[in-house]
């Protein structure tokens, strides 16, 4: 397996929230970097940051000082517009909820991101039954996220952060509204598309299932990495 | 520029027109309420149009064929100086000329001259036609307008008249009773002519009733002292009033000597309301789109605060602004774009219908009738508004789509995502 370290670096990192007097520091100088193929969990209690961080790395906010470089781009360098290319061709997303739009169907919601990219009907056709089926959705092309279930709906959104073949996929608390059956199934298909096809993950989570089949745990407090270990 | 639409929308259009056309429908009955809405006001709109133009079509053309006329000719000068010697010259080139010009219905050969009745209640100024019935049936209905008496029945010695009911009652006369008509002739003398009340009329216009007096061209003309082959004016009847129009202006021009004239030169005024209408019904047409427009705007604004943590996911996965802004555009004109045509439709099909059926006023028909319409009122189709409608309700859906396609764009993905 091939390993390049500098996918994700995130550089002396700093985001600060003003609430009155009172100064947040939500992201308090973090370092590290994050390699291709790797599975991460970024983990750490209620507030410490990891949303923050998460967004920051994804490009979803700008950081008060530091530098996030995704595949050696100084997102910093990026303008608003650019930004919302960059992470439509380089990032996938998983949020905890409100990943599908609820008017289109299963296959509409993961072939809608490669349509962003102009690709041809028959490419976004072909690749979104071969993603559904991958999570374990074959059959359920043309069901609306309402008639699946919440396990479901989830993988279906890790199709769809897989559809525009990113450099790595980003997930804030997947799991947080699953029962621990479908958290199991949606952990099983993510680690195997990890396994077989190399797809980077970072999550941010607090779930125990999930930091349990990290690869790589990263461990926060107050906006600093208290530990980052291995396995 | 948010709002330009360039080729790499076109790329995406078919899927956003899909989720633009499904969102519509996600919240199926604030919708419809406002589609309803658009409909009905657009419907009443188009049916206030048909109606009042309908109506004063109606008028307008009762006029024309009680007193107006369509067109008419009269000798070089006439409308300068109308004196008795000013007879059309080369009349039957003229009368040919006439019936050779597209539109042409019927004419109607007068003579006309000011001059005065008077009885012993007292005298008015009035002009004298002398008509000849036959003719000028075809071109005016002024004898449907009969009140007492008869239209110019045979007489022997002494002429029966066709008065006015408002000369009648000034002059106190009755049918039967005598009276003088003062007149010149063409060599300059005054003529008194004794005459007798044949009959008496009343038309929408009581100034009308009040200074016309209708005699045998005839018995005029002897009087008078002109040939009976000769005239002052030819009145015509054309086709339609925008025939008249058309008509005047084919021969203006052609003729030597005479003036032609439609009734838009005679009586401007009447066309100045035609056009006032029509300015007027635009004017109420715009205020109900208008106040439509603010009910899709509260719609579409509505929409996007319940989907914030949608558009908010859309952007932070790669949606761009362009793109986030023409969906919202699209959304807003498929609102305003239902609405429309099914109320085009179903206020034409309700102009049709009653175009053929008429409107029966007669509950108010007393009202109408001091102004001369008649109790049952039919409306016209107007198909010339479907197209200024159409055009007012696509551009002021539009300008409502902008500001909550606006609002969406504003939309920051991390907080439209936080709030969940
Ligand atoms: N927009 C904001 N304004 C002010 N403070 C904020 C804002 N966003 C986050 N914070 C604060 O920053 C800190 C880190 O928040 P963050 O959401 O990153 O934590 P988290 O680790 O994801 O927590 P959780 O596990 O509950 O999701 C918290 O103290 C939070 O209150
Ligand atoms: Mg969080």
């Amino acid at each position: 397996m091939t390993t390049k370290s500098n996918l994700v670096e995130v550089v002396n990192l700093y985001k600060t929230y003003s609430a009155g007097d009172l100064e947040v520091h939500a992201v308090d100088g973090i370092n590290l970097s994050i390699g291709e193929g790797e599975f991460t969990a970024i983990v750490g209690p209620s507030g410490c940051g990891k949303t923050t961080l998460l967004n920051m790395i994804g490009g979803l906010d700008r950081p008060t000082s530091g530098e996030v470089n995704i595949d050696g781009t100084p997102l910093s360098s990026l303008s608003e517009s650019k930004l919302i290319d960059f992470r439509l061709k380089k990032i996938g997303f998983v949020f905890q909820a409100y990943n599908l739009l609820p008017v289109l169907t299963a296959e509409e919601n993961t072939s809608f991101i490669m349509q962003l990219q102009g690709k041809s009907k028959e490419e976004r056709r072909a690749r979104s039954h071969q993603l559904l089926k991958n999570v374990g959705l074959e059959g359920r092309e043309k069901n609306k996220p309402t008639q699946l279930s919440g396990g479901q709906q989830q993988r279906v959104a890790v199709a769809r952060a897989l559809a525009s073949r990113p450099s790595f996929v980003l997930a804030d608390e997947p799991t947080a509204n699953l029962d621990s059956h479908s958290t199991s199934n949606l952990l099983d298909i993510m680690a195997r598309l990890n396994e077989e096809e190399n797809i980077t993950f970072v999550f941010a989570t607090h779930d125990q299932r999930v930091i349990d089949k990290a690869k790589r745990v990263i461990t926060l407090e107050d906006g600093k990495v208290l530990s980052d270990e291995r396995r | 520029m948010p709002c330009v639409v360039n080729l790499w929308i076109m790329k995406t259009l078919q899927i956003l027109l899909v989720i633009a056309w499904r969102n519509l429908w996600r919240s199926k009955v604030r919708s419809l309420v406002v589609i309803a809405a658009m409909a009905m006001g657009i419907w009443a709109a188009i049916f206030l149009s048909g109606f009042s133009i309908g109506m004063n079509e109606q008028r307008t053309n009762s006029a024309l064929s009680t007193y107006l006329g369509y067109a008419q000719i009269h000798g070089e000068g006439w409308s300068d100086e109308p004196t008795v010697g000013l007879l059309i010259p080369n009349i039957e080139e003229v009368v040919q000329a006439g019936e050779e010009a597209p539109g042409y219905v019927a004419h109607s050969a007068r003579l006309v001259q000011m001059g005065s009745a008077n009885s012993s209640r007292g005298s008015v100024g009035v002009r004298i036609q002398g008509i000849d019935p036959a003719e000028d049936t075809l071109v005016y209905d002024i004898h449907t307008r009969l009140v007492e008496g008869e239209y110019l029945p045979e007489f022997r010695r002494v002429p029966k008249v066709f008065v006015g009911e408002a000369m009648a009652e000034e002059l106190h006369l009755e049918v039967g009773s005598s009276f003088t008509l003062r007149y010149q002739s063409v060599d300059g003398g005054f003529m008194e002519d004794r005459c007798k009340v044949g009959g008496t009329f009343r038309t929408v216009s009581s100034a009308f009733d009040k200074m016309n007096v209708f005699i045998p061209k005839e018995y005029l003309a002897d009087k008078m002292g002109i040939s009976t082959s000769e005239a002052h004016e030819i009145v015509y009847r054309t086709t339609s009033k925008e025939a008249a129009v058309t008509w005047a202006e084919g021969l203006n021009g052609r003729l030597e000597g005479v003036e032609v004239e439609s009734w838009k030169e005679v009586s401007p005024e009447l066309g100045y309301a035609d056009d006032m209408m029509a300015t007027s019904l635009y004017i109420f047409v715009g205020i109900i789109v208008f106040a439509i427009t603010f009910g899709i705007l509260n719609t579409m604004l509505m929409a996007i605060l319940e989907r914030k943590r949608e558009l908010g996911m859309l952007m932070a996965v790669g949606m761009n602004k362009s793109r986030t802004f023409f969906m919202v555009v699209l959304e807003t004109i498929f609102l305003g774009c239902v609405g429309a045509p099914l109320g085009i439709a179903i206020g034409h099909i309700t102009l049709l219908v009653s175009s053929k059926s008429g409107f029966d006023l007669s509950a108010v028909g007393e009202g109408l009738n001091a102004y001369g319409m008649d109790a049952v009122v039919y409306p016209a189709t107007v198909p010339d508004y479907y197209i200024g409608i159409s055009v007012m309700v696509v551009s002021m859906t539009l300008l409502a789509s902008l500001y909550p396609a606006y609002k969406a764009l504003k939309l920051n993905p991390v907080e439209a995502i936080r709030s969940a």
